[in-house]
């Protein structure tokens, strides 16, 4: 309770929030910190890309300068193929999130 | 009305970036993030924030602000280094170097007290500079500065270590001054 007390009152979390999942391109690393995420965890959406090297320091660039909508297109240029989602029904029904470790 | 408030940078690459804006906005300044060269215009004071000094170095060289920081500092502007921001301060580094900024004439040894478990508190040693007595200071893998040069004025000592130092308009502070309610470190800075 104290926690969210704590939430409430100044509007963010205690500690930092690390955002991740589904980012895969530099404006989706912005985006996370525009809703007030101190830092943001990329996997997937780096090494599943088309040129990991160039799109992490992409990420990155997009993430520090995430204020700068300029500097964020900048970070877009010329980065090949981001990750690709997969679409729900080509899962096999094992491969489902939510029928794993059951 | 404007706002004529003076305005402190604070190093907005990695690290404890919030805390130190807002200590400086409770001492009345009005903090910018410094992100590129043209942040840095307009500024009296730039904090280098403490985080992970081979991120920020990178950071610094990437975001071409290396030699526009050491000018700011080279014209007279007056800048604070924390932790990571006083090894980015320091004219050397040991125990993995990392290329910094060369504005203070100390050494600095990265993670000289250990892993982030060996983390501590501990109050200044008596008969340091009296504007800063009874400070605690935060200590979070925290650098040493070693082989402080004939300019550099050591404010502060740990167990008979330097954690706060001065030349001139400088400071570089190996603890943490913006996670305690004690504002001298940055009402200094404002100073000097």
């Amino acid at each position: 309770m104290t926690s969210c007390a704590t939430c409430t009152k100044h509007g963010k979390l205690p500690v930092p929030n690390f955002a991740a999942g589904g980012v895969a391109t530099p404006p989706d690393a912005a985006l996370c910190r525009q809703l007030g995420a101190e830092a943001v965890f990329v996997g997937s959406g780096i090494f599943k890309s088309a040129d990991p090297a160039k799109r992490a320091r992409a990420v990155v660039h997009a993430c520090t300068h995430w204020e700068d909508p300029e500097e964020v297109l900048n970070a877009c240029r010329g980065l090949g193929a981001a990750m690709e989602g997969i679409e729900m029904g080509t899962l096999d029904e094992s491969e489902r999130l939510a029928n794993r470790g059951w | 009305m404007s706002d004529t408030r003076p305005i402190v940078g604070v190093l907005g690459l990695q690290g404890d970036i919030e805390k130190h804006l807002a200590v400086l906005e409770r001492l009345g300044a009005r903090g910018r993030r410094v992100l590129a060269p043209k942040h840095l215009d307009g500024l009296v004071a730039l904090v280098l924030p403490g985080g992970e000094s081979t991120t920020m170095s990178k950071g610094l060289a990437r975001n071409e602000l290396v030699k526009p920081i050491q000018a700011f500092a080279e014209a007279g502007g007056a800048v604070l280094g924390t932790c990571a921001g006083a090894i980015l301060l320091a004219r050397a580094s040991r125990n993995h170097p990392v290329p910094t900024l060369g504005l203070v004439d100390v050494e600095a040894e990265r993670n000289a007290y250990g892993t982030q478990l060996d983390s501590f508190v501990a109050p200044a040693d008596p008969g340091g500079d009296p504007a800063f007595e009874g400070m605690e200071c935060v200590f979070i893998r925290a650098p040493r500065l070693l082989d402080p040069g004939p300019e550099v004025e050591v404010l502060l000592r740990v167990d008979g270590e330097p954690v706060l130092v001065r030349q001139g308009r400088r400071y570089a502070c190996t603890f943490h001054p913006e996670l305690t309610d004690d504002l001298r470190v940055h009402a200094a800075l404002l100073e000097a």
